[in-house]
């Protein structure tokens, strides 16, 4: 007897957060990243040595995800969905305050270059029955990412799996 | 071409690297990672129930590319990437990146997918592991790197 409320039964399988046009890529913001994990890789900083593989200067692939978060403020106020909006929805709905990310698996295709927007789609794939866990008794979930930029290309896919629970009473 | 064995098996050379607070702020920062576990001590202590802020996934992300195509060169081209953050990474730890190379199979005649396990080991112990599929290029050509495959053989 499946025992998920009624809406989350409804997502799985289903797209159910759509995010677009955070911010623009720009080479300013992905050197600073390259700057703190030390990636010196001449495709992200070298005009010239980035043309001969790449036609240019192109993002670090493990930004992929970055480009679909927006801002914390913005001038227009208004309001915007949080990283991973969709883990945090499955939260409220189950009841389970607390979330850990337990895997994460990124699949990088087309090269994300300056001037591109990046779309998401987050996708629920699975949630599994009541669990007890050390942390507490739980549920997992695992959502699927596609990541396209403004021509639709895809450029990166990603499949994060949850754990979320709530403290013993 | 990296001049380092490449083939079924090798270990790769290791990579030492100290973390401070700066550099785990402006991981999180700059990869757009906004939550307090990653920039603020007091709330990773307080609320966090943590020993201090932690390395952000999107950062562990990029040292282990950027440890990856520092040996490989940037002829090589990152397919997928999944890991398990098994201890959290925090402020003036020692991270000590293990490469070795599970498996070597072509995708054409000119390149080649290397699949490597890379841990992370702070005080000798995993706190990431993970397994890389990179692209590289067999041949001395430039035309021949991973890079220039169509989309249609590009398949990570």
């Amino acid at each position: 007897m499946n025992d998920l409320p009624q809406k989350v039964e409804s997502w799985i399988g289903k797209t159910v957060i759509k995010e677009n046009n955070a911010v623009k890529v720009q080479r300013g913001l992905w050197q600073n990243f390259c700057a703190a994990v030390e990636d010196g890789n001449p495709l992200y900083w070298d005009d010239e040595k980035s043309k001969v593989y790449t036609d240019g200067l192109i993002a670090p692939p493990a930004m992929v995800p970055s480009w679909v978060v927006h801002n914390e403020w913005h001038p227009n106020k208004v309001k915007k969905n949080r990283p991973m909006e969709l883990h945090f929805l499955l939260k409220e709905e189950l009841e389970l305050p607390l979330g850990i990310v337990t895997n994460i698996e990124m699949k990088f295709y087309e090269p994300v270059k300056e001037g591109d927007s990046i779309s998401s789609e987050q996708k629920l794939v699975e949630v599994s029955g009541k669990i007890e866990t050390k942390l507490g008794p739980g549920r997992k979930w695992n959502i699927e990412v596609t990541y396209k930029n403004q021509r639709n290309v895809i450029v990166g896919l990603q499949n994060m799996h949850f754990l979320g629970y709530k403290k013993d009473e | 071409m990296s001049k380092i064995n490449l083939e079924k098996g090798s270990f790769l050379p290791e990579l030492k690297s100290v973390t401070s607070v700066k550099s785990v702020q402006m991981g999180a920062i700059s990869s757009r990672d906004w939550s307090p576990l990653h920039s603020d001590q007091k709330w990773a202590k307080e609320k966090g129930n943590l020993p201090d802020i932690i390395l952000n996934n999107y950062t562990i992300n990029g040292w282990i590319s950027k440890y990856l195509t520092d040996l490989l060169g940037p002829d090589s081209r990152l397919g997928s990437i999944q890991f398990n953050m098994k201890k959290p990474i925090c402020p003036n730890q020692t991270m000590v990146f293990k490469g070795k190379i599970t498996k070597k199979e072509p995708i054409d005649n000119y390149r080649s997918w290397l699949y490597i396990e890379v841990n992370i080991n702070v005080s000798d112990e995993i706190a990431t592991s993970s397994a890389v599929k990179i692209a590289i290029n067999e041949s001395d050509e430039e035309r021949y790197s991973p890079w220039r495959l169509s989309s249609e053989k590009w398949c990570p």
